[in-house]
């Protein structure tokens, strides 16, 4: 127990330091350079108003962060039943691969409001912006994990006359697992930063904003304390999700690989 | 009586990409009999035994497994199975549910499945405790165990074995050679051994093929009458030195 706790502290001291190194800096350089508050407030004010507006920045939070969280789980199974056709097939994976590219390359900016105009604001439109961004990551490193089972492990199943389905289940999908956790990890970061892009978009309604909502609002207010408050939440709200898979990630594996994050690398 | 053939191939030959490796190779193995394929790095002898699973389709000739010359997958008491070089198991699954593979793709009842495992576990030598923990736990050579209990698990008569001893350290080599060969004899199986080690080819088979050339056919085909049960002290004597030499003899006269 001691154990963990140093091992505990010997991680989390050093970004703390970090963290607060860099609080001091940005608080100097306000005052040394004098910034004026609408393009740099100080961290003080940053947290004022992250205490005066408490509610209605938490419930920004929560709203951007269901979206969010919706939009992953939505590429987790889509982005894992694509990779499974894929899988079964070298003529599909050909046919349609290039399109799953287009996600992953096409300017999300570009087709959001388009995605709005078909589901109107609200949220299913940020879900669906929100899909769209984490989706590719997911799809890519699952499909690999699908096709690379070591050809030994193949052999094994075709000298015992496994099926298409038993080779699926008892073959790919635990292999992929890995590559799919790692695709998931990708992919929680950029749900995230698709419903915030949504909401610049999509947004909910002025009474009950998202974090994307009042990143806008803020900024064309020159509210930049707020703008600064909105910033930070969304980035704590991608830690949160991405260190929830992570953590899913170690309980998961630890099992089969003794530990070894990624037994691939 | 005379046991039948329960291994044959008929001029068996395998090109990839228009190399020829094995060419026009003649081989029987006879019901009970253990038959090493010998020969250097290369030359083809996991290719030859890959061809008698039927994971790979000769270019030409022909290959017959069991008596009757049913395939690998046929139930009843021609049921072939390979061990590879590699242990090859799957790291999230503990031994248990790795032996237990074949026997849930074949769809055994659980009950039957937990009977026979646990035989099989036996016959090789892992414990219960054993049973719960997964390959990255285990050494190489409980690997290799594991990897043995899971193709006895379907109760085989014609075991086909690609150097599954290649990656152990010699002391654990010699362990598993006495076990194998003991088990042999309960069991009764007709087993074809690859392997490159001359050593081990000697104190296991009754019969040695040595493969060579470019490409590769038969060479020679040496009788090991050593006498049964065999044990370490035979790898002292003389008969065993002159057994060693004549295959060593063949051997690089087949790659010269």
């Amino acid at each position: 127990m001691n154990d963990r706790i140093r091992h505990a502290l010997i991680v989390s001291i050093p970004p703390l330091v970090t963290l607060l190194a860099m609080i001091v800096l940005w608080h100097l350089a306000v005052i040394v350079f004098q910034m004026p508050p609408y393009l740099v407030p100080t961290p003080k004010r940053v947290g004022v108003v992250l205490l005066q507006e408490a509610g209605p920045l938490a419930r920004a939070t929560w709203l951007s962060g269901r979206a969010a969280l919706c939009g992953f789980a939505i590429s987790l199974g889509l982005g894992t039943s694509v990779a499974i056709v894929f899988s079964q097939s070298a003529l599909v994976r050909r046919s349609l691969y290039p399109y799953a590219i287009f996600l992953q390359t096409v300017p999300i900016v570009a087709i959001a409001p388009l995605i709005i105009n078909w589901l109107g604001p609200g949220f299913w439109g940020v879900v669906v912006v929100s899909t769209i961004i984490s989706l590719f990551p997911i799809v890519a490193s699952t499909t690999a994990g699908l096709t690379t089972v070591p050809s030994g492990l193949v052999d094994l199943f075709r000298l015992h006359r496994a099926n298409r389905i038993q080779r699926l289940f008892k073959l790919q999908l635990p292999h992929a697992v890995p590559a799919l956790i790692n695709g998931a990890r990708a992919s929680s970061g950029l749900a995230v930063v698709g419903s915030i892009v949504g909401e610049f978009f999509a947004g909910y309604s002025v009474d009950e904003p998202g974090l994307g909502m009042i990143i806008t609002h803020s900024s064309s207010l020159l509210k930049t304390d707020l703008l600064f408050a909105a910033m930070i939440l969304s980035a704590l709200l991608g830690v949160m999700i991405f260190g929830t898979v992570s953590l899913l990630t170690m309980l998961t594996l630890r099992r089969w690989y003794g530990g070894v994050a990624d037994p691939n690398a | 009586m005379t046991p039948p053939i329960v291994i044959e191939t008929c001029a068996a030959s395998m090109s990839y990409a228009g190399q020829t490796v094995l060419s026009g190779v003649d081989l029987r193995c006879a019901a009970g009999e253990f038959v090493s394929l010998l020969g250097p790095s290369g030359c083809g002898k996991s290719t030859l035994l890959r061809m008698a699973a039927g994971l790979e389709q000769p270019t030409s000739g022909s290959v017959r497994i069991g008596a009757g010359g049913r395939s690998l997958d046929s139930e009843g008491t021609d049921a072939t199975s390979f061990v590879f070089q590699d242990p090859n198991l799957l790291p999230w699954r503990d031994v248990w549910h790795n032996v237990a593979l074949p026997l849930e793709i074949e769809g055994m009842d659980r009950k039957e499945q937990r009977r026979r495992i646990a035989d099989s576990l036996r016959l090789v030598g892992l414990h219960e405790a054993d049973a719960r923990k997964y390959p990255h736990a285990l050494s190489g050579g409980m690997r290799m165990r594991a990897s043995l209990a899971r193709a006895l698990v379907t109760r085989p008569s014609i075991l086909l074995l690609d150097e599954p001893f290649a990656a152990l350290d010699d002391m654990l080599r010699t362990q598993l050679n006495e076990e194998l060969l003991a088990l042999w004899q309960r069991e009764n199986w007709t087993v074809l051994f690859v392997t490159h080690n001359i050593a081990e080819a000697v104190f296991l088979s009754n019969r040695i093929v040595v493969l060579g050339g470019k490409p590769s056919r038969c060479v020679a085909e040496i009788e090991v009458p050593l006498p049964h049960p065999r044990d370490r002290t035979l790898r002292g004597s003389a008969e065993f030195a002159r057994l060693t030499a004549e295959v060593s003899a063949s051997l690089f006269e087949a790659s010269a």
